[in-house]
This record gives structure tokens, C-alpha cells and sequence, in this order.
């Protein structure tokens, strides 16, 4: 049976073997660290995001961290399906990075 | 260079398909250990920071398909074709569809990724892939019927 090569929870999830897949930084090192100013996010998106992180952080996507060097806020954008998506604005350190040549098509839906 | 197209050719005319998706995509891949500081986001009281890629990483995708070009790289082309987290296994004759899964499965396992199981359809004879459907005749675009109303 291969049932458990299926998750059914956030929970089920190892992580794929780091020895083939493993996400680096390529910052460069000549760029200035950024750290946004708080954007106030308003009652029904910050309980959304508070939602969204006590999730994130049960099933171990994320940690606390202490003094950052860089520093970014959250964006939360509705659904088609009415709920929140919690998006990270990594403008800043996106543009500190090389951008990666691995060659990945181009995706053209058809209409 | 691969292209949509060519992902969407190399599957046509195949008689029996399976369509599988990696549950949670990016969240499967670990992030650097050295560089999960770098990703550091407020909310009302806390940091945070990423101990898994988050797609809102410039390189992420790059990252996905290179991950997937690794493992599966056997199988591409011959029995399969994916693009990032989509996959589609192909098979030419009905008999032999399981032992292709079971390949593709065998290298699941061993890379320890996991799928959605709300989002695979196994041996079907068409389906959805990147907006266009797939047939064992041709290939169509796929109109969602929501543009007809």
C-alpha cells in the first residue's frame, strides 16, 4: 500500500530528503539589510494573520526568531473562496537576491 | 529550454493518465538552515521566521522544478512529465499503468515527499493539465464553465 505517501494534514508532512532539495539564499552581500516599517493591518486581517501564524507555527513551517536583520511585514489578500491568504512582502531581500537561470517554462494558459 | 507546449505535446496520446500534485508544494522543501533568519516577518506580537521555502521567494520555483528535474529524473519524459508541482504519468497501453505508478511512488517514498490526495486522479482517460485538457485523441483547451455564464 502507498497510503502514506498521501498527506492528509499539514502534520503528515515530512520534508523531501534535503540532499536533492534544499532552498538557499543567494544575497548579496553588498546590499544594505532591510527592515520594513510596521504596516498596520486593521482588526479583520490581523486576526487573520494571528490565525494563520499559530497554524503555520504548530505544524512547524515557522519559529520565533530574535533580533532579525531583516525585517519584513505580512500582506493578506481574500480568496475567491472568502478566506485569507497570508502572503510574506519579500520585495526587499528579492531584490538583494541573484535571480536562479534554472531554466523553468513559461506558463501560457490558453485563454 | 523546456516549454508549456512541449509539456503538453509529450502528453498526448497516451491511453491512460494519473495526475498527481505535491501537497502544500513549497512547504515541503527545507530552507537553508544558515538562511531561514533572512526570512523574518512581524505580526502583532511576534517574529517569525521560515524553516521551510515560502513562495514568495524570488528563486522558489526555480528551486521546486529543480528538486522534482532531480528526482524524477528517470522518469521524465519517459513515463512522466511535471511542471513544479503538477505531475502527469503517462502510459501508451492500459496493462502497464500500475507498474508506472508504482516507479513513480518508489521515487516518492524514497525522497520522502508527500501528495494531495484531494488533488490526484489515477487512471483516468483525460484530465486537466496547466489549462488544457488531455486526451488520449488530442488536446483541448480547457474553458472553465464558469466563462459561459
Amino acid at each position: 500500500m502507498n497510503l502514506d505517501l498521501f498527506a492528509w494534514a499539514p502534520s503528515d508532512m515530512p520534508r523531501i530528503d534535503p540532499s536533492v532539495a534544499c532552498h538557499h539564499l543567494t544575497v548579496n552581500p553588498t546590499v544594505k539589510t532591510v527592515v520594513q516599517r510596521k504596516r498596520k493591518l486593521g482588526e479583520e486581517r490581523r486576526k487573520a494573520a494571528d490565525e494563520e501564524v499559530k497554524r503555520l507555527e504548530e505544524v512547524c513551517f515557522i519559529s520565533e526568531i530574535k533580533y532579525p536583520t531583516w525585517l519584513t511585514n505580512t500582506v493578506l489578500v481574500k480568496k475567491a473562496s472568502g478566506r485569507w491568504r497570508m502572503c510574506v512582502d519579500y520585495t526587499d531581500l528579492n531584490m538583494a537576491c541573484h535571480k536562479d537561470p534554472y531554466p523553468l517554462a513559461q506558463h501560457r494558459p490558453p485563454h | 529550454m523546456p516549454n508549456i507546449d512541449r509539456l503538453i505535446d509529450n502528453t498526448s496520446g497516451f491511453k491512460t493518465l494519473s495526475f498527481m500534485d505535491a501537497y502544500s508544494g513549497c512547504k515541503q522543501i527545507r530552507m537553508d538552515p544558515l538562511d531561514t533568519p533572512k526570512t523574518a516577518f512581524m505580526t502583532n506580537n511576534k517574529n517569525y521566521h521560515y524553516e521551510v521555502m515560502s513562495f514568495g521567494l524570488r528563486n522558489a520555483g526555480a528551486t521546486f522544478q529543480r528538486s522534482m528535474d532531480t528526482m524524477f529524473a528517470a522518469q521524465i519524459r519517459r513515463n512522466l512529465e511535471l511542471y513544479i508541482d503538477d505531475l502527469v504519468v503517462k502510459t501508451p497501453e492500459d496493462a502497464i499503468h500500475t507498474t508506472d505508478l508504482g516507479e513513480i511512488f518508489q521515487q516518492v517514498k524514497k525522497f520522502n515527499m508527500r501528495l494531495n490526495p484531494a488533488k490526484c486522479t489515477f487512471g483516468v482517460q483525460a484530465g486537466k493539465f496547466l489549462g488544457f485538457l488531455l486526451t488520449s485523441r488530442r488536446i483541448e483547451a480547457y474553458v472553465t464553465p464558469s466563462l459561459f455564464i
